[in-house]
């Protein structure tokens, strides 16, 4: 009678070829990783892939210089003005919303600051008013902002809206903007919100 | 498979170096991919211009001081508050420190406070108090700690501190209330919450401006930002009346919240400063625009700290904390 180690080792030699053909497919498959491994990253090394940024306006930078509204290929500019409401002070009398010379603090257009008249102003509870900005009708010339960091908390700036911008391989705002204010961004965080403190 | 290892490993390798050294090549010699212009010079010219320029000239006639000195701060941080003790003793703050020093400018006293100081009221013979986020801090005249309690709640931002000989008033711009405290730090009331039966319209404060003084006669001044009014209260907390308007002429104040900062002249009149439209005004006691202290050429046009002081003979004090020093201001003679 045979024992069973005896038919083991007979069974052996019959395994070897197809465990050494396993053992080589996974050796293949080891190398193609690695070697896929190492094209990706010496393609990350040069440059990061294109379509995971975008452009953006950082909001320390930003001189308000008018040019988003100027120089943008899209019509009305893709960069439009959003407010940071947890830093806004509604108030009613709004260097953002209002002429710095305005007679009357109201609605009335002379007295906004707006060109487009993009920003509506919603009374809360005396003195308090809300601003918010129809992005349709924003240029993002930048003009209110101006004015609410001369007259106010700094509440109003720019950004690039990505719901409009087309993200073009060389921004023609980002080109002519005196202050480098333009950056590529990640595409998973596309906003440079402005924080409580004052810090972009 | 065994002859072609040592031909993907070599490949691997190769691969490798001549990835690392075309990235070093690209930054060394700043090559891209995707080379980005630099940007081009514009023309000034911006159809959307935001000028305040026709705004801020003043007519010279309209100015009633002059420059009498400049006193410059050697603080390690950005100036944040200046006073005056009634013995026209200087004090200066900021960061973490306390300067007390004499009219030329001479530090004769260095204190080291625990937390960042935002405001100060000299008290009676030579004490201090300083006020920072939520906290009062009593100094002795050597410059020794004596007391510190803290007030309010989670949003308590203290802006201004003064004081008679039996309270102490706080300015809380979070909590939109001035704090009255005995001599020994306990809560006595609340001034200035908005109650309609009362006649009270309640504080403004869009940004961290408000400002308190003691009036002459033992009543208290209370700036309300938002509304741009300078309030009057008995310190029992009752209202007597109010005066000021928005505007960014001479007469008013401009801005979402101003004045920013209000000291009291000798005769009782009011010295104002706001910002925006930099500017330094002297009211007379019944609110009405007396005269230009400093117009807006005068600072950075970004300053929005410039704290007020004034001594016993009316000479004005303005903090100008982009120069780094104190400005010293008094009345033109005839």
């Amino acid at each position: 009678m045979e024992t069973k180690s005896e038919s083991s080792e007979k069974k052996q030699p019959e395994q070897s070829a197809p465990f050494n053909k396993r053992r080589g497919f996974l050796k293949t498959i080891g190398r193609s990783a690695a070697l896929a491994g190492l094209g990706a990253g010496l393609f990350g090394l040069i440059r990061r892939p294109k379509a995971a940024m975008a452009w953006q306006l950082d909001p320390k930078k930003c001189v308000q210089c008018g040019r988003c509204a100027t120089e943008c290929i899209m019509e009305p500019s893709a960069v439009k003005c959003v407010h940071a409401y947890e830093i806004c002070g509604y108030c009613k009398l709004c260097g953002g919303y209002h002429q710095p010379n305005a007679r009357q603090l109201h609605t009335a257009a002379e007295n906004q600051l707006c060109p487009t008249g993009a920003i509506v102003r919603t009374f809360i509870e005396d003195p308090f008013f809300e601003y918010r900005i129809d992005e349709n009708l924003c240029n993002g010339c930048g003009k209110c902002v101006a004015g609410c960091g001369s007259f106010g908390n700094g509440s109003l700036y720019l950004q690039v809206r990505h719901n409009v911008c087309v993200n073009c391989n060389e921004c023609t705002i980002a080109v002519r903007c005196p202050a480098q204010a333009f950056r590529r961004v990640p595409i998973y965080a596309p906003y440079i919100p402005k924080k409580k403190d004052g810090e972009a | 498979m065994k002859k072609s290892a040592p031909l993907v490993l070599g490949l691997a390798v190769a691969a490798l170096v001549a990835g690392i050294g075309l990235r070093l090549l690209t930054k060394q010699h700043r090559v891209s991919f995707f080379p980005r212009r630099t940007p081009v010079q514009c023309t000034p010219d911006n159809p959307y211009e935001y000028s305040i320029d026709s705004l801020t000239g003043i007519d010279p006639s309209q100015v009633g001081y002059r420059e009498a000195g400049r006193i410059a701060l050697s603080l390690k941080a950005k100036p944040q508050a200046i006073a005056i003790g009634d013995d026209n003793r200087l004090y200066a703050a900021g960061g973490n420190e306390i300067s007390q020093l004499d009219s030329a400018g001479a530090v004769l006293q260095s204190i080291s406070v625990p937390q960042e100081v935002l405001c100060l009221a000299p008290g009676r013979n030579g004490k201090l108090f300083a006020g920072s986020r939520n906290t009062i801090m009593n100094y002795g005249s050597r410059g020794k700690l004596t007391r510190q309690w803290n007030i309010g709640g989670e949003n308590t931002f203290i802006t201004s501190l003064c004081g008679d000989n039996e309270h102490l008033f706080i300015a809380d711009a979070g909590m939109r209330v001035v704090w009255k405290l005995d001599t020994s730090g306990r809560v006595k009331g609340k001034i200035g919450m908005k109650d309609t039966s009362r006649g009270i319209p309640g504080f403004v404060v869009p940004s961290a401006y408000m400002d308190v003084a003691m009036g002459r006669d033992g009543s208290l001044w209370v700036v309300n930002p938002g509304r741009h009014l300078i309030e009057n209260y008995r310190t029992n907390g009752d209202r007597l009346s109010a005066w000021g308007s928005s505007g960014s002429n001479i007469e008013g104040f401009c801005g979402c919240c101003g004045p920013i900062q209000m000291a009291m002249l000798p005769n009782g009149s009011f010295v104002t400063a706001e910002k925006g439209i930099v500017r330094v005004k002297v009211y007379d006691p019944a609110g009405r625009f007396a005269t230009v202290v400093a117009p807006h050429a005068a600072f950075n046009p970004k300053e929005s700290n410039l704290d007020l002081a004034v001594d016993t003979a009316g000479t004005i004090y303005v903090l100008d904390s982009y120069g780094n020093q104190i400005r010293v201001f008094r009345k033109k003679t005839a």
